[in-house]
């Protein structure tokens, strides 16, 4: 077959591979990805979720990994709301389908079983672990200590459910330990406290791992199994494994002869971050180095916080892994892969570790993607991209994220698009807020690279540094068949106008463009986003810093992955926090402020106003009679953020 | 004396750091607890032990308890993990629970850097939407606690 450009230009990652007497076109593993919560509440496969692995069937993987299933009648495996289970022939039908798929599309299938351990039970009482020892997080089920019998049952439901996803047509196996799963608590000495052959040494926290792989491994011979475990728990505060000792329970792994084992970092509930935006890609690597030099016969996968093909490429042409573990950057653009060996790579939509897929987990609700808003909808037809059946010329107005995602979605259809920014480039208020992002502003500037790339690609017309309001609609009345007005939100500076000094007041929008240089004593109002952003950056770049905020919490507004990162960014950097305050006077002094206490004093030289923020809204009334269709998305409508801009802009653009 | 056996004892102490937050506490129904209990023990045989097992000997616990409208610091005891008792847990090292009572401004601040720096850990031992109902999602978001988590 003739090599594509990118495979040429990637050749470790593209070249075949093999697991047990499995070849594999390449060296891609799509990882289970946690689960969709697409399914029904008793466990079985539905529609909706046949539709999203009809999708990742065909990525371009050469191994695919279809998500956890729970392996227990009772439900003590079973995480998450919708999650799958294969304790039951019942369940074969829909598991053969996207064996099936998974087939025809050219890849290795693999089904992972998946015990959540503490995080379990989730429609129980209770949860099962091997030792009463609570949560840290409060969303989970109360401990009950395994038996032995228990234990014993356990491992054979394990076998069992391996079993029957051979019989469904899947080529192997996997079991996960990753981010605190049944396997992991057992594993750990932070959550195995038993005093029995289970608990204690390295050696006997481990030998449930062995019972577990024995067991799968004797009830399917012919297939190969893979076993997920942690390099690093990130749970040695808590008193858990440390990387030795993790380590060393992957020298039992391979002992017991599993064929594959993938690489992972961190626990749920570990106390900091492993895969968000603020680690930098590559961050986990050396743990992938040392299990493939520890272990250099037995496969290694990795792809924590590792999104980029050419950085995966590198890695297998040093010898740090066997197979590139990728899952969040397939749910953002199903394409990648494919993007990738065409030399086109540059059209990308990268993953840009917003974490919403699985903040909305623990929120028991299915997963969706802030970069691919047609994730959960394959099933239906309203999501796909489809030729427009009357190609219209339409206007876009602004070229933030939701008018360009609009725009692009649009143009594909088919439609002649334009777009009219006041600004001289693509980005809107994501520029602004990227410039002062403390995480990893190349993520959120991709998703500005990606908008450029796609407009260049399917011509649609970028008319910058243009106003729009009536007058230009006038100009180009009957020009145009639909006007999106895409115009953003700005800060609602109205809300000030009976606040003494107001005129002192400095617009957060024009810090954060760089048009208003603050001075060194700086009081944000509002600590939403756009003032929490400000106030970080600032105060990171030597700035004196005072947030007052009306409401009993900071952050109300910021997503909630986010929150968190916000409110330890907001003490790391000493920022004092005003909340359930208000600022009664603004003089040349400082700002005087209001709150349950008293009345208090904070001395600035600039006072910025973060909030509210307010939709960009005059120009729906404006245009009305001035064109036959009007549509709205974004922070337009009503301001949120960047997931919702992009999610709306996508679905106008796919109907309009 | 361990040191944080010794800032456990100081229940006059607590009461003011507890009365301190009395806004905070307004919103817990009656009989809601909270367990503050030293990390490490030192058993039989002069070996330190983590406290953050299923049973353990006995050991001192101070308590937060909403009684008649007001939270109050008392004495109880701690016999491990299994059948605690209280709604959250802390188990503190050393030092933590001092450096908590020694911060005359915002204790429950320091409280949070603490447990941030995992020198106080912590264990819920109730649901999210019990904890809700026993009004404590305002101590919760005050700690930082349902922050934690690296995929949140």
């Amino acid at each position: 077959m003739t090599q594509r450009p990118g495979e040429t230009q990637l050749p470790h990652l593209f070249k075949p591979g093999r697991i047990g007497k499995f070849p594999t076109r390449n060296l891609i593993k799509y990882g289970a990805c946690c689960v969709s919560n697409y399914n029904g509440r008793d466990g079985t496969i539905t529609p909706r979720e046949l539709a999203r692995m009809r999708v990742i069937a065909n990525t371009g993987c050469g191994m695919i990994t279809n998500q956890g299933a729970y392996p227990d009648p009772r439900g003590e495996g079973k995480a998450y709301f919708r999650q799958v289970a294969i304790f039951d022939d019942r369940f074969l039908p829909e598991f053969e389908t996207i064996a099936g798929y998974i087939h025809d599309g050219g890849a290795i299938a693999i089904q992972q079983i998946l015990h959540a351990g503490r995080y379990g039970g989730i429609d129980l009482g209770y949860c099962v672990q091997p030792s009463v020892v609570p949560q840290t997080l409060p969303h989970f089920r109360p401990p009950r200590e395994m038996t032995k019998d228990d234990i014993r049952q356990c491992v054979r439901e394990h076998a069992e459910a391996a079993k029957r996803s051979i019989r469904a047509g899947f080529d192997g196996t996997e079991v996960t330990s990753f981010m605190g799963y049944l396997l992991a608590n057992f594993n750990s000495k932070f959550t195995n406290q038993r005093t029995d052959e289970y608990g204690g040494s390295t050696r006997n926290r481990g030998r449930f791992m062995r019972e577990l792989i024995d067991g799968m491994k004797q009830a399917t011979p012919d297939n190969p199994l893979i076993i997920r475990l942690n390099g690093a728990e990130l749970m040695d505060q808590w008193g858990g494994n440390d990387e030795d000792e993790c380590f060393e329970l992957m020298q039992q792994a391979v002992g017991c002869g599993v064929d594959m084992i993938s690489v992972t970092v961190g626990w749920q509930e570990a106390p900091e971050s492993s895969i968000g935006r603020d680690i930098p890609p590559g961050y986990w690597n050396y743990l992938a180095a040392r299990a493939k030099n520890s272990f250099p016969n037995t496969l290694i996968a990795f792809g924590n916080r590792l999104p980029g093909a050419d950085m995966a490429n590198d890695c297998i042409a040093k010898g740090e892994f066997d197979f590139w573990e990728v899952c969040r950057p397939l749910l953002a653009d199903p394409e990648m892969v494919h993007k990738v060996a065409e030399g086109r790579a540059h059209e990308i939509r990268r993953c840009i570790g917003s974490l919403n897929c699985l903040s909305r987990l623990f929120r028991d609700l299915p997963y969706t993607c802030t970069m691919n808003p047609a994730l959960g909808h394959e099933v239906e037809p309203e999501y796909a991209i489809t030729p427009a059946t009357v190609k219209k010329k339409v206007m876009v107005i602004g070229a933030g994220p939701a008018g360009m995602e609009c725009a692009i979605t649009a143009a594909k259809r088919g439609h002649a698009v334009t777009v009219f920014e006041k600004g001289d480039r693509i980005g809107g208020s994501l520029l602004g807020y990227a410039a002062h992002d403390l995480a990893r502003p190349d993520d959120l500037l991709s998703v500005i690279r990606h908008y450029e790339v796609m407009a260049r690609k399917l011509g649609v017309e970028l008319k910058f540094n243009t106003e729009a309001n009536a007058k230009l609609m006038r100009s180009m009345l009957h020009q145009f068949d639909a006007c999106v007005v895409a115009a953003g939100a700005r800060i609602d500076m109205t809300a000030y106008d009976r606040l003494e000094g107001r005129e002192r007041l400095v617009d957060a929008i024009d810090v954060a463009k760089g048009k208003v240089q603050p001075g060194e004593r700086v009081v944000v109002i509002g600590a939403g986003k756009v003032g929490l952003v400000l106030a970080e950056s600032l105060r990171k770049n030597g700035a004196e810093v005072t947030i007052v905020e009306g409401e009993k919490r900071i952050a109300g507004d910021v997503m909630p992955s986010f929150k968190w990162r916000h409110s330890a960014w907001v003490e790391e950097l000493e920022i004092r926090t005003l909340t359930l305050s208000r600022v009664t006077r603004v003089t040349a002094e400082g700002v005087h402020v209001a709150n349950g206490k008293g009345e208090t004093f904070v001395a600035a030289d600039t006072v910025i106003a973060a909030g509210p923020r307010k939709s960009n809204q005059e120009m729906f009334r404006d245009f009305e009679w001035m064109i036959d269709e009007l549509h709205g998305c974004g922070d337009a409508i009503m301001p949120r953020g960047l997931d919702a801009a992009i999610q709306e802009g996508y679905r106008l653009g796919v109907r309009i | 004396m361990d040191v944080a056996l010794a800032a456990l004892e100081d229940l006059a102490a607590w009461q003011r750091v507890i009365d301190g937050y009395a806004p905070l506490f307004e919103p817990l129904a009656t009989n809601a607890t909270v367990g503050l209990v030293p990390r490490f023990f030192v058993d039989a045989i002069g070996a330190r032990r983590s406290t953050a097992m299923p049973a353990t000997p006995t050991l001192p616990m101070i308590e937060w308890r909403k009684r008649d409208d007001r939270m109050r610091a008392q004495p109880g005891t701690y016999r491990g993990l299994d059948g605690v008792g209280v709604d959250l847990l802390f188990l503190a090292g050393d030092g933590a629970l001092e450096a908590v009572l020694a911060r005359e401004e915002h204790p429950l601040g320091e409280m949070k850097r603490q447990l941030r720096a995992a020198r106080i850990q912590f264990f819920v031992l109730r649901t999210k939407g019990e904890l809700r109902d026993l009004g404590y999602e305002d101590f919760v978001e005050a700690l930082g606690l349902p922050f934690l988590g690296a995929c949140r």
